[in-house]
């Protein structure tokens, strides 16, 4: 069973079409990376797949369920989780409550008992803190950690619930050389079974994460293919090189 | 703080609101019991400002339905006053359950506008409503329930109310509820990314803020021995948002702070001027120039500061 299926989608704002009769499958366990130059589309179809923006034609299955019309948090139930490309997290509480907030998300809890009496929470989050590396002094508000922790702790909330798919939109942007090598090597650890979508900027980066690649163009897919087949392909780099 | 601080801090804030009669005279024992009841409702609406991040203009409706319910079941309908206060508070659940539904499909300015809008059709009813509500002469001669009556005993009576409501409030900002409210007044589209559907949290904290409202309006009646149009009026909703802001939002110990401020300056005031609003509007914009996180914000970030 394929984990994504987006067949058909469309996406128009007004007078643009943002996304056009796009159709992608991932095969479980395939990481996919998309590429394209500003404006092709790549963000708004992370949208519609995420749930965040409706498609305005088109489906999108996640194993094979239609979750074309389901709400972003009833996607996530399903399986499904993403970081955003501008990062967004909690800023004014601690990492650990941070990380607390993605475990306890798919428990019953109550509405008296307090948060410290669910030590497994404690310490399935101080076990993401210690794979992710953001264990020292988890008591730190968000907002002063440094943009490459912050980028590494959206990765870990983004795994916390166990998902099927994660959807990564430029994990690596605006990273240091070190910060984005280190969230590399932290996207290939991922285990297999993960299957993984991801917008990816940087050429380098997307090569070596890929097992396929698709290239979006002006909301249209022009190209998929592997490493090899994109690499040789033209009209890629008719578009990122400007040759005529 | 450990939790055991906070059990010891709590023990010391009743015992010494338990003495604190010995030291006052009547005067002042009812300025105190007036000071617990209104920090009761600061404190139910820093639950939707302070952790949900829902800044509320409406929230006197809650507060009103219920004075004007105690009122209205023990003057015109002759019950005995301990029915009073549990009607109160089931009326203004309720309401709070009709209005979270219209006022949470819009955030920020516009929630603050609807739940103003929706506040001031309940003003309207009690205003215009003479044979039930006494119109703008409000409805007096509320009774308080006999074992309650005395100045002394009313005061006890609050004591009791304010430290189980404060208890209760406390418990959810602590559960994993309240960690999910504070984490919607962060980034509401994180949280739905996580899997949390946010409108069900958001709805039962203006539901929950609703029911501590009624639980403070019915206690205010039983103070006041009267219901008002006052206690439904735009100003008492922005008294106690200006109380949650001065104290700090988000705090609970600082909204009750921002209360018995606000209390005891309006008294001290009265004594000279009438513009009591001209006062509170500077209030306002000195906080926010100058504490912006509120008294309590302030000492909080010292605090973390020298950590």
């Amino acid at each position: 069973m394929a984990a994504l299926e987006v067949a058909g989608l469309s996406k128009r704002y007004g007078g643009v079409d943002a996304v056009v009769d796009v159709s992608l499958g991932l095969a479980e366990g395939q990481r996919r990376v998309l590429i394209g130059p500003n404006g092709a589309g790549k963000t708004t179809l992370f949208h519609c797949i995420a749930g965040t923006q409706f498609a305005t034609a088109g489906s999108v299955r996640l194993f094979g369920a239609d979750i074309t019309h389901l709400a972003p948090y009833a996607r996530a139930r399903a399986g499904l989780a993403r970081t955003f490309q501008i990062t967004n997290l909690f800023p004014n509480l601690e990492v650990i409550e941070n990380v607390l907030l993605a475990v306890a998300a798919f428990e019953k809890t109550g509405l008296v008992r307090p948060m410290r009496g669910y030590r497994k929470f404690y310490e399935r989050a101080q076990r993401l803190l210690e794979q992710w590396g953001l264990a020292e002094n988890p008591q730190r508000l968000v907002r002063h950690l440094s943009y490459g922790e912050q980028r590494q702790l959206e990765l870990a909330l983004a795994l916390a619930g166990s998902p099927r798919l994660l959807l990564l939109d430029e994990p690596t942007a605006g990273l240091s050389a070190a910060e984005s090598a280190r969230v590399v090597a932290m996207v290939r650890a991922l285990p297999r079974d993960i299957s993984l979508l991801m917008i990816e900027h940087d050429m380098d980066v997307a090569f070596e994460l890929a097992d396929r690649i698709t290239v979006m163009h002006q909301g249209r897919i022009i190209a998929e293919g592997d490493r090899q087949a994109i690499r040789a392909d033209p009209q890629v780099a008719e578009i990122y090189l400007g040759v005529e | 703080m450990s939790d055991r601080a906070w059990i010891l801090c709590g023990i010391a804030v009743l015992a010494a609101l338990g003495v604190l009669p010995l030291a006052l005279s009547d005067y002042y024992v009812s300025l105190a019991t007036k000071m617990l009841i209104l920090a009761l409702f600061a404190m139910s609406l820093d639950l939707l400002l302070g952790y949900a991040g829902l800044a509320s203009l409406g929230h006197a409706a809650f507060f009103g339905i219920a004075t004007y319910a105690v009122a209205i079941v023990t003057v015109r309908g002759g019950l005995n006053a301990w029915f009073g206060m549990p009607i109160g508070v089931v009326l203004a659940t309720l309401l709070g359950a009709l209005y979270g539904v219209l006022a949470l499909r819009a955030r920020g300015t516009y929630f603050l506008m609807i739940t103003l809008a929706l506040a001031q059709v309940l003003w309207a009813i009690a205003f215009g409503w003479r044979t039930m509500t006494g119109g703008d002469d409000g409805l007096p001669n509320v009774p308080r329930p006999d074992l309650v009556a005395s100045t002394w005993r009313f005061y006890y009576f609050s004591v009791l109310v304010f430290g189980v409501g404060t208890t209760l409030l406390v418990c959810i900002v602590r559960s994993p509820f309240g960690y999910a409210l504070r984490g919607i007044r962060e980034s509401e589209t994180r949280m739905l990314a996580l899997g949390y559907n946010a409108w069900r949290y958001k709805y039962l904290a203006f539901v929950l803020g609703a029911a501590f409202a009624g639980l403070s309006g019915a206690m205010y009646a039983y103070y006041n021995r009267f219901a008002g149009i006052g206690d439904l009026h735009v100003v008492r909703s922005a008294e106690a948002l200006l109380m949650v802001i001065l104290g700090g939002a988000g705090t609970l110990v600082g909204p009750a702070i921002g209360a018995a401020l606000i209390v005891l300056l309006e008294n001290v005031i009265s004594n000279y001027t009438q513009r009591w609003l001209l006062v509170l509007g500077a209030i306002y914009v000195v906080v926010t120039l100058l504490a912006p996180k509120g008294l309590v914000g302030l000492v909080l970030e010292r605090w973390r500061r020298s950590r």
